[in-house]
């Protein structure tokens, strides 16, 4: 069609209905876009495909391998060795948890005023931060006897070792929040005569939220680290226990299923810090997609 | 001493001030002894080549940074037996805080004090009315397009009625015509004229610092001081006006002032850099 013709066309109201129609159709067809496309962009399809191919990566290196059940058990045995071991892989997950949620929530109650008082205060910043630096050189297993001679096998010392684990993001996000503020927010609230404490409430604290969730959704997936290896190390009960006596006795299935139950603590963990994230951010635009 | 400096219908006066920043390893003199005088109910525009200090004149006005040298008196700043006035800033950005409502954002100057802002929620509502955003106090400010959230800003201002307004540039980052719907509404909320509140406006459109401005107040460079200030006689302030001939000859005289500044500037640059 020349570009005369095209103009005719356009120019006959009947036929212009006929092409508005058209080109609203097509826009939805072309937004809508291939049925597979679709299919497989969905997160109900995609998620537990990624879990289908690690179990068949797993029962394909079983095979190939010849690798025996008391290194590597099947996949279904693992699930009927968790299924039989239920309520001991349940109490045991409690005691993780439990665990996990003091030490993030220890973290957060110490952390998050820390690092506000980092930077707010020189002083503070000066006394504190080299100290904070410094003991992120040291292993924090290296520690682990000393604090197990501290405060003995048990909850205590798996707190401490999961604490020293876990503040170390929260501190500098906060940090990194409070004085990542856009000054001219500032000249704002000093043009509105704010005092200290209000502006601290309605504008700083606020501005630096989204950075300080970053810190935490780090910090609670390092608590699961931070419990498991204090279970390794002091514990006498909870999944790095169970995973320690159960890979100790070769019942590598039992063991699978323990760590597949750690793995799930561990999600669920973050799953929570991430609804937390967006229920109190629910506000701001980088929360609406 | 404001007693005599200030004469009955000064609202705000700048004496002598001088302000020198640290730049690098130097210091240099963005302000050089300069003296401002704002009547009461008087709209006054400073203009100016970029970087001559206009923002900085203006924060020094509102009492948002400290002068170098000098002192500004506003009206009731030293006068125990009479009220302070009340005055509010309006910057080149919004600042909206997106986790809050517009309407809290208008308010927000009375959380920051401390003080309760349900009294003035109506109020709040009102102004948003005014200025063609009703029906959107719930909404969040990242739903807003920028002329709107510019308005927000303005609400924001003017909620506790001040009598003096600071406005840096307030609609500088906006398109042209959204520029202009602006000053139709600022010249309509009582901005301009008398009994209206007492504005200063920094901009560096000359088109806008006329439509707006009782005064046009030309800035030069390096050191910023005062080097024109040009009185705008006009009758009726109303869109009509940027079409009438008056309108263009007062624009042309600023433009040329301007000029003449930026020549000057050049020049300077062009002796430093020989």
């Amino acid at each position: 069609m020349s570009a005369t013709e095209l103009h005719r066309v356009t120019t006959d109201d009947s036929t212009l209905d006929v092409m508005r129609t058209r080109a609203l159709e097509t826009a939805r067809a072309q937004d809508s876009g291939r049925l597979s496309a679709r299919i497989l962009g969905a997160n109900w399809v995609l998620y537990p495909m990624s879990l289908i191919l690690v179990l068949g990566a797993w029962y394909l290196a079983i095979a190939i391998f010849a690798i025996p059940p008391y290194l590597l058990p099947a996949p279904h045995a693992v699930a009927e060795s968790g299924a039989s071991h239920m309520t001991l892989l349940l109490d045991n997950s409690l005691t993780t948890l439990l665990e996990i949620a003091a030490a993030f929530a220890l973290c957060c109650i110490l952390g998050v005023p820390l690092g506000i008082a980092i930077a707010s205060f020189r002083v503070v910043d000066k006394l504190v931060s080299p100290i904070l630096v410094l003991s992120q050189g040291v292993p924090k297993i290296a520690l682990a006897p000393v604090l197990l001679a501290w405060f003995g096998f048990g909850f205590k010392a798996n707190l401490a070792i999961g604490f020293l684990i876990v503040v170390f993001p929260i501190v500098v996000n906060t940090v990194l929040g409070m004085r990542g503020i856009d000054p001219a927010l500032l000249r704002l609230g000093k043009s509105l005569d704010a005092s200290r404490t209000r502006l601290f409430w309605v504008v700083r604290l606020p501005a630096a939220m989204p950075s300080i969730f970053a810190g935490m959704k780090i910090s609670v997936t390092f608590a699961a680290v931070g419990a498991i290896i204090g279970e390794f190390a002091a514990g006498s009960a909870g999944l790095g226990y169970l995973i320690q006596v159960t890979v100790g006795n070769l019942d590598m299935a039992l063991g699978f299923a323990a760590i597949v139950a750690t793995a799930l603590v561990g999600w669920m963990t973050y799953l929570v810090v991430e609804a937390a994230e967006k229920w109190v951010l629910r506000g701001n635009t980088q929360q609406t997609q | 001493m404001s007693r005599d400096v200030l004469t009955r219908d000064v609202a705000v006066s700048a004496r002598g001030i001088w302000k020198c920043f640290r730049h690098g390893q130097e210091y240099v003199t963005v302000l050089e002894d300069l003296d401002l005088e704002v009547r009461r109910g008087e709209f006054v525009c400073l203009v100016g080549p970029s970087g001559c200090g206009k923002s900085t004149l203006l924060s020094i006005l509102a009492g948002l940074e400290p002068a170098t040298l000098g002192s500004v008196e506003t009206e009731g700043s030293a006068d125990t037996d009479r009220e302070p006035v009340k005055s509010a800033f309006v910057f080149q950005r919004d600042l909206l805080l997106d986790w809050r409502t517009v309407l809290d954002n208008v308010l927000v100057g009375y959380l920051l004090r401390g003080e309760s802002p349900r009294p003035h929620r109506d109020r709040a509502l009102e102004l948003l009315h005014q200025v063609g955003l009703r029906g959107t106090a719930d909404l969040h400010p990242w739903q807003l397009s920028g002329g709107m959230r510019q308005r927000v800003a303005i609400c924001r201002a003017l909620i506790d009625d001040p009598d003096v307004l600071f406005m840096d540039e307030p609609f500088g980052a906006l398109d042209a015509l959204t520029r202009e719907r602006l000053n139709d509404d600022l010249i309509a909320l009582g901005g301009a004229g008398e009994g209206g509140k007492t504005i200063v406006f920094v901009t560096h459109d000359v088109s806008e610092a006329v439509f707006l401005g009782d005064r046009v107040v030309v800035m030069g460079a390096r050191p910023g001081r005062i080097a024109d200030d040009i009185a705008v006689h006009l009758p009726v302030r109303g869109p009509e006006l940027r079409n009438s001939p008056e309108f263009f000859e007062i624009a042309a005289r600023v433009r040329a002032a301007l000029h003449l500044q930026d020549d000057v500037a050049q020049a300077e640059r062009l002796e430093m850099d020989a």
